[in-house]
């Protein structure tokens, strides 16, 4: 170093050491620093040695004893966070936290995959339910309808008109019966819906006696057709009359009510 | 030649702060307390004497030992004691609150960082202490009271307060050359009178 430079030199080095320096002057103490010898590194050394001594001239006070304790716990919690931020970087248990939230996940998507397939198998259920019942219904009107139209298709039938009387006018239905196989169709329009203790019974007049042909209720629609087996009187010309009244649930063995239809059999 | 031999003389002391942190970076905690028990009454009374707030003073001395706890690994050998780092660090951290209290920029000087370009190998240790004695103490005592009044006022404005040299010139009213010359004299001074005290207490 040039004796100009190793003046410069050691002015900053005690501009530096003393605290003073500013920063275009640190980075020339820098440059200096770079290519200095031994010598001057020793210098250099001392002379920060020397004022990092200062405070020594100062009678010293000790700090309060809570600060080392408040330093200490502060020091554990550091040491025990690094502690386990090591733990994991050195055996990564993460990924197991990861993965139980990865099955938790699929686990709630099945959960509700469950649900809804169950909730749709419900509702399948539900509507096969319906559409098996209405075929039971259909079925069974089909039957029904079948079993008309054999009677229907009898070489001898007969036709009864019936009228609707005082209770309700309004009423009308007919007949069709096979006198040879005692089967017979009973349709009736415009007869009131009843109460759930009545049934609608239909009677056969033979002379003046009545015989029970059968009970039957009517749908809320404007006609309803009925099949009736075993006829008691099978000979037209013993049948006074056919009339339907409105009997206790299940029937009477003869007549107690109103009387809602009646027509006698044209010979 | 002296330097070299005071070094070697006094590098068995250092050894005793050495281990203690480089055991400080193992994250020994009884160690570090122990550091922490031998330095803290010094660093105290240096940020004592610097903010002027004992308060302030307790809540930096907390900020000063977790970061010695945090960066014992950047500690050099190369750029001076155990003590000097720390001392530095006290220094740096007492400055920036002084800076953030009245606005004013202060020196650049003595970063903990290390940004000095001080090449491998340097000379080990401090050449002037290994580690805080009694002996130190009363030295620099004795040469402190030896320095004239306006010596030891520039360096205590340098010291204590981070002030520039350009900034004492103005403060004091002085030319910046008086300054510096009142700074590198007192520098000087006190450095010559703890050569001469260390030389004879190994002489």
């Amino acid at each position: 170093m040039k004796t100009e430079d190793k003046k410069e030199f050691l002015q900053l080095s005690t501009e530096y050491a003393s605290g003073s320096l500013d920063d275009d002057d640190l980075r020339r103490l820098n440059e200096y620093l770079k290519s200095a010898s031994a010598e001057e590194l020793g210098e250099f050394l001392e002379l920060v040695s020397t004022a990092s001594l200062i405070p020594l001239a100062l009678e010293r006070t000790a700090p309060p004893a809570r600060i080392r304790e408040e330093l200490m716990t502060k020091v554990r919690l550091s040491a025990r966070a690094e502690e386990t931020a090591h733990r994991w970087t050195e055996s990564p248990p993460e990924p197991a936290p990861r993965r139980t939230w990865l099955w938790y996940g699929i686990g709630a998507v099945f959960v509700v995959m469950i649900i809804a397939v169950s909730s749709l198998v419900t509702h399948l259920m539900g509507t096969i339910d319906t559409q098996h019942q209405q075929l039971v219904e259909l079925r069974d009107e089909l039957t029904r309808k079948e079993e008309l139209l054999k009677v229907l298709a009898s070489r001898h039938i007969e036709v009864t008109m019936m009228n609707g009387l005082k209770p309700n006018p309004v009423g009308y239905g007919k007949i069709i019966w096979d006198p040879v196989k005692g089967t017979a169709i009973l349709q009736v329009s415009n007869l009131p819906s009843i109460p759930s203790d009545k049934d609608y019974q239909l009677w056969v007049i033979k002379g003046k006696q009545p015989i029970s042909a059968g009970i039957f209720s009517v749908e809320n629609t404007p006609s309803n057709f009925f099949k009736i087996e075993n006829l008691a009187v099978t000979d037209p010309r013993e049948i006074a009359a056919f009339a339907i009244t409105l009997e206790p649930k299940g029937g009477v063995p003869a007549p107690t009510g109103e009387m809602y239809m009646a027509g006698s059999p044209k010979l | 030649m002296f330097l070299l031999a005071l070094i070697q003389a006094q590098l068995a002391r250092n050894e005793e702060d050495y281990d203690l942190l480089m055991r400080t970076i193992q994250r020994d905690q009884v160690a570090f307390a122990r550091l922490y028990d031998k330095y803290s009454p010094l660093i105290y009374t240096i940020v004592v004497r610097m903010v002027q707030s004992t308060g302030e003073a307790e809540d930096l001395l907390q900020e000063i030992f977790m970061q010695i706890w945090n960066k014992a690994s950047l500690f050099s050998e190369s750029k001076g004691s155990v003590y000097t780092w720390i001392v530095t660090i006290a220094r740096r951290k007492a400055i920036d609150r002084l800076r953030s209290k009245d606005n004013v920029s202060r020196g650049a000087s003595l970063d903990e960082d290390s940004t000095l370009a001080i090449p491998d190998p340097a000379p080990k240790a401090d050449p002037l202490l290994a580690t805080i004695s009694a002996e130190h103490e009363s030295l620099m005592k004795s040469a402190f009271a030896l320095l004239g009044e306006d010596q030891r006022t520039v360096l205590e404005m340098g010291f204590y307060e981070g002030f520039t040299h350009v900034q004492i010139a103005e403060r004091l009213n002085v030319p910046l050359g008086t300054v510096k010359t009142r700074m590198r004299q007192g520098l000087i001074r006190l450095r010559d009178h703890l050569k001469a005290g260390l030389r004879e207490d190994r002489g």
